[in-house]
């Protein structure tokens, strides 16, 4: 029994299914990009354990594997081919350093999927940040004023983010109910006041539908309520994506809270101090673009100089900055901020898996010319 | 029979280099040497005739324009339109693809194709005008049919009348008395805003006066489609300037005139003249300043002039389709020394297609791959020079047969890319990397050239099994192992082309791998090959199970290679394009077909097939 699973699982067949599906997979999420836009339908399809289709709006059926399965299933079926088919001999090399390479790739990609993060910055010329922002993942943040050295934050992460959930926390001396929740929204002047604090006194939320463009973020916006510890209401706030504004707490002076991009803080600050945009003579079409930025300890001490510029980002911290974008006719430099811990395990894995094609390849002509040499020469004396 | 391959060899060079050194325009005008001169368009520095050439195929989607029976070549129309704008405006040379557009006109107006004058636009300059700004608000991608084309007649209009009012304001009837009156205004404008002394109304005509002409000049500088002349103030950067720009200077008394600022308004006179010596004198001579001025962007810029002449790559799909009928009568015939003159044929070729490549890399100082255009040239090249070493290890026409007709298709996709203008255009911000245009990019192209040629070995089997009692089981034999070969080299490239491009992404986007659509496109080749080759390991496929994967594999590397292009998303979109869809779908129905001929049971092929 367990010889008949260990054959199954090192099996060829097994192999090919794995392959076969990925490739349908890779064919669906691509077209499926159309549109979903390449954020959503990554996470739908490559980032996911299966993929489901809404039979009805509260049945979801698991229709096909998801990358990730077909990713497991495929390390077990390499692993287990490792053991007991691939051997280390003269012949076989090339074969074994492909597949090894391989499984490193397949790990590699696991770890980034599991730990890779991405987040913005958007820094306007002589302005330094000490943190990145994730548009794509919004999220309540409890601001804490009132303590004696430095400001706390309380982030509730994204799965608050929905209608009848409560924001809670030990050290919080009130807690705070989202009685309306809109993915993605619209600010519009309205008299009807839903709100007994802040902002909402000539605005109201509308909901409007989610934009799968990658390029347009969605803003979610949220109605709320601010109850003491004894579930005495205190206040009613309205939260917007759009403006991002922090607002005061009713009852709690020194309180902030707001929904707005998830924060990523580094224990250091960046200064962008120019950003250059060229052209090509005469057109509109960019040719450069290139940011030159200090980098600041805690203290204020500048430590680092750097240039960002396309295909040169920079790597610091365990963080990776490139240059994304730009805005307000070029005073204001979009980073992209990605951190990869797992980034070099790519490089390993390829290197094992491109030298083992190699043998194997070199291995095989090598054979074709002899046996060819053979069939050919008593022809050729003729 | 040497003798005779010789003369063949030498016949096709001649044919196919002589362009490239002479003048071929049959014309008392230098129009070759005119065509040479360096000037500034679309942010790089190319010879006017490039500036012809891509603006009549960006106006009529053709390389030539008749009227009256008259032909004219790119240099010569624009000639016409520069010196006889009444003329050229009724030029049937605007192309329309839409028979919605001018539809209640009636006539050719509602065909879905053809090609009308400036003149007929003219008179519906103000619906087309309403139209192009509703079109012009959406996003390119969402415009219907009917927006595009007016986006489009819009463009060309625009590339039209910007064309024309470069050198000089089209309604100029003697430009050069134009200037000598200008001239004359100068000095006495100038004057008239330094001193106080003049009698207020002197001092407002000669000021009007000047007025005028500056509003004239400042248009015909706003609207220049080209800058032909070179400012050498700084002798590191070359600005160029219009000749708006240089006659606006001129009211700078300080700054000399620029030596070439009249040329191009004199050979235009020359030529409006009719005086062939004198427009030859003045192009020899302008071209003799810029060799000394700017040597080497004029060595480039008359090399590039040349290529255009030469139109080596047009000339390639002659040469392989006369290689692949001769090669088709050669089987046919069971003759040996047609199947040898075939592989003179496509190797002399082959020549020409790597010669004109290595020159257009030299023309871009890049690697050869920086759009769709040059992938698709130098897929046809890997494709064709792998083949014919495989042709002449094993000299049975199959190496021959994949040279030739993946060179002359692919030359062909080439073709139709290259009527969208310019093929050497600048490269957006984020490819402009030699380093991984000349690593990534080559090598990924490379996989796409060998899975094409395993598919075209792959056709060679299918339809000469089927259809042949001469195949034999020693041919299927040698294919099985040709094309078996091929796959390996094509997933050995993919592979390390694919990985290539995801040190490209981690070191300019932070990310080894964003499942972008490209890179997507990637991973299905290699997905496919390894797909491919385990079935065949594992005995799932024999022969003809291979033959039918390599044909499957032919959709699957147009998909990845176009068909991601026409989603028209992600980083890495950058070469959309929309007729092509009409395209890639007629070749895969033609590979399934041809798939489905191969799933046919054994007992109905007539060759000797496993």
């Amino acid at each position: 029994m367990k010889k008949q699973i260990i054959k199954v699982l090192s099996s060829l067949e097994l192999a090919i299914t794995c392959l076969s599906v990925l490739f349908i997979l890779t064919v669906i999420g691509t077209i499926a990009q159309v549109k979903l836009g390449i954020f959503f339908a990554v996470e739908r399809y490559f980032n996911s354990w299966v993929i489901t289709w809404n039979a009805t709006p509260n049945l979801a059926l698991p229709v096909f594997p998801g990358a990730l399965t077909i990713g497991v299933v495929l390390l077990i079926n390499l692993i287990a081919s490792h053991f007991t088919r691939f051997k280390l001999t003269k012949d076989k090399i090339g074969i074994w350093c492909t597949h090894f390479g391989l499984i490193l790739l397949i790990i590699a990609g696991g770890i980034s999927a599991c730990s890779r993060y991405e987040s913005q910055m958007a820094l306007e010329e002589g302005e330094r940040k000490n943190y990145s922002e994730n548009s794509r993942e919004m999220v309540f943040d409890i601001i804490d004023q009132g303590q004696p050295n430095q400001d706390r934050l309380i982030s509730f992460p994204s799965t608050f983010n929905k209608k009848g959930a409560f924001l809670e926390h030990e050290s919080l001396p009130f807690k705070v109910e989202i009685t309306d929740y809109y993915p993605n929204s619209k600010l519009i002047k309205s008299q009807n006041r839903r709100t007994s604090h802040g902002l909402g006194e000539d605005l109201s939320v509308a909901n409007i539908p989610i934009s799968t463009n990658d390029n347009v973020p969605n803003l979610p916006a949220a109605y709320i309520t601010i109850l003491d510890t004894n579930n005495e209401i205190l206040g009613t706030l309205m939260l917007s994506a759009e403006t991002e504004l922090s607002q005061v707490v009713p009852g709690f002076e020194t309180m902030l809270i707001a929904l707005r991009p998830k924060r990523v803080y580094f224990p250091f600050h960046i200064a962008l101090d120019d950003f250059t945009h060229e052209k090509y003579p005469g057109t509109r079409k960019p040719s450069y673009f290139e940011s030159r930025i200090t980098i600041h300890n805690n203290e204020g001490v500048p430590e680092l100089e750097a240039r960002i510029y396309m295909n040169h980002p920079l790597r610091y911290s365990g963080h990776t900055f490139f240059q994304a974008s730009y805005d307000k006719e070029d005073t204001v430099s979009v980073l992209q901020v990605v951190k990869n811990p797992s980034w070099l395990l790519p490089y390993i894995a390829c290197v094992f898996t491109a030298i083992g094609l190699g043998i194997q390849f070199w291995q095989g002509f090598a054979k074709y010319r002899r046996k060819q040499k053979k069939e050919v020469n008593p022809n050729a004396l003729v | 029979m040497l003798w005779f391959n010789r003369a063949v060899i030498a016949l096709v060079l001649a044919w196919c280099v002589t362009p490239y050194f002479l003048d071929t325009n049959r014309s008392y005008y230098n129009l070759k040497e005119f065509g040479s001169i360096p000037v500034l368009h679309d942010g790089r520095v190319k010879p006017i005739d490039s500036v012809a050439r891509n603006s009549l195929l960006i106006i009529s989607g053709k390389q030539r324009i008749s009227h009256n029976g008259l032909r004219y070549s790119p240099i010569e129309w624009f000639f016409e339109i520069n010196t006889n704008p009444k003329l050229s405006d009724t030029f049937d040379q605007f192309l329309v693809e839409n028979p919605v557009l001018f539809a209640n006109q009636g006539g050719k107006f509602d065909k879905a194709k053809y090609r009308t004058n400036y003149k007929f636009l003219k008179s519906q300059d103000t619906i087309l005008e309403t139209q192009y700004k509703m079109a012009s608000g959406i996003e390119s991608k969402a415009r219907t049919p009917f927006q595009r084309e007016v986006v489009n007649i819009s463009n060309r209009i625009n590339t039209y009348v910007r064309l024309k009012n470069t050198i000089q304001p089209e309604d100029a009837k003697e430009f050069q008395h134009e200037l000598e009156q200008y001239e004359k205004v100068i000095p006495i404008g100038l004057n008239a805003l330094k001193s106080h002394s003049d009698t207020p109304n002197t001092k407002s005509i000669a000021l009007a006066q000047m007025n005028q002409f500056f509003k004239r000049y400042r248009a015909l500088d706003e609207i220049a489609l080209y800058h032909p002349i070179p400012s050498l103030d700084n002798e590191k950067s070359i600005t160029w300037k219009s000749t708006g720009a240089q006659l606006l200077a001129k009211l700078d008394s300080k700054t000399p005139t620029h030596p070439a600022t009249s040329y191009f308004i004199d050979i235009l006179a020359a030529y409006k003249q009719k005086d062939a010596a004198l427009f030859n004198n003045l192009t020899a001579n302008h071209l003799k300043f810029l060799k000394a001025e700017i040597p080497k962007i004029t060595k480039n810029a008359q090399r590039e002039a040349n290529f255009n002449n030469a139109n080596f790559f047009y000339k390639c799909i002659l040469l392989y389709f006369i290689a692949l009928l001769i090669l088709l009568a050669g089987w046919a015939t069971s003759s040996k020394s047609l199947q040898k003159l075939s592989y003179i044929i496509a190797i002399t070729t082959f020549g020409i297609h790597t010669g004109a490549l290595l020159i257009r890399m030299l023309i871009q100082g890049r690697p050869p791959v920086t759009n769709l255009y040059s992938s698709a040239i130098f897929v046809g090249w890997i494709a064709a020079g792998i083949s014919l070493l495989i042709e002449r290890i094993n000299k049975l026409g199959f190496g021959t047969f994949a040279a030739s007709s993946v060179g002359a298709l692919t030359l062909i996709v080439a073709h139709h890319f290259a009527l969208q203008g310019d093929t050497i255009e600048m490269m957006q911000a984020v490819l402009d990397s030699n380093f991984w245009l000349a690593t990534h990019v080559v090598t990924i192209t490379m996989g796409y050239g060998a899975m094409f040629m395993a598919g075209s070995l792959a056709h060679i089997y299918i339809i000469g099994g089927f259809l042949f009692k001469k195949f034999s089981k020693e041919h299927a034999k040698a294919l099985t192992s040709i094309t078996y070969a091929t796959l390996c080299i094509s997933i050995l490239l993919s592979f390390i082309g694919t990985v290539l491009g995801g040190i490209w992404a981690d070191q300019s986007w932070g990310r080894f791998w964003g499942w972008d659509p490209k890179e997507n496109g990637a991973i299905l080749i290699v997905l496919w090959l390894a797909i491919v080759l385990h079935l065949r390991l594992a005995g799932r496929i024999k022969q003809r199970g291979l033959m039918v994967m390599c044909i499957f594999g032919n959709m699957v590397c147009s998909f990845s290679w176009f068909g991601v292009n026409l989603l028209g998303i992600g980083l890495h979109s950058y070469g959309f394009m929309e007729k092509g869809f009409l395209w890639l779908s007629t070749f895969w129905i033609i590979q399934i077909t041809i798939a489905c001929i191969g799933l046919l049971p054994k007992s109905l092929w007539k060759g000797e097939v496993n």
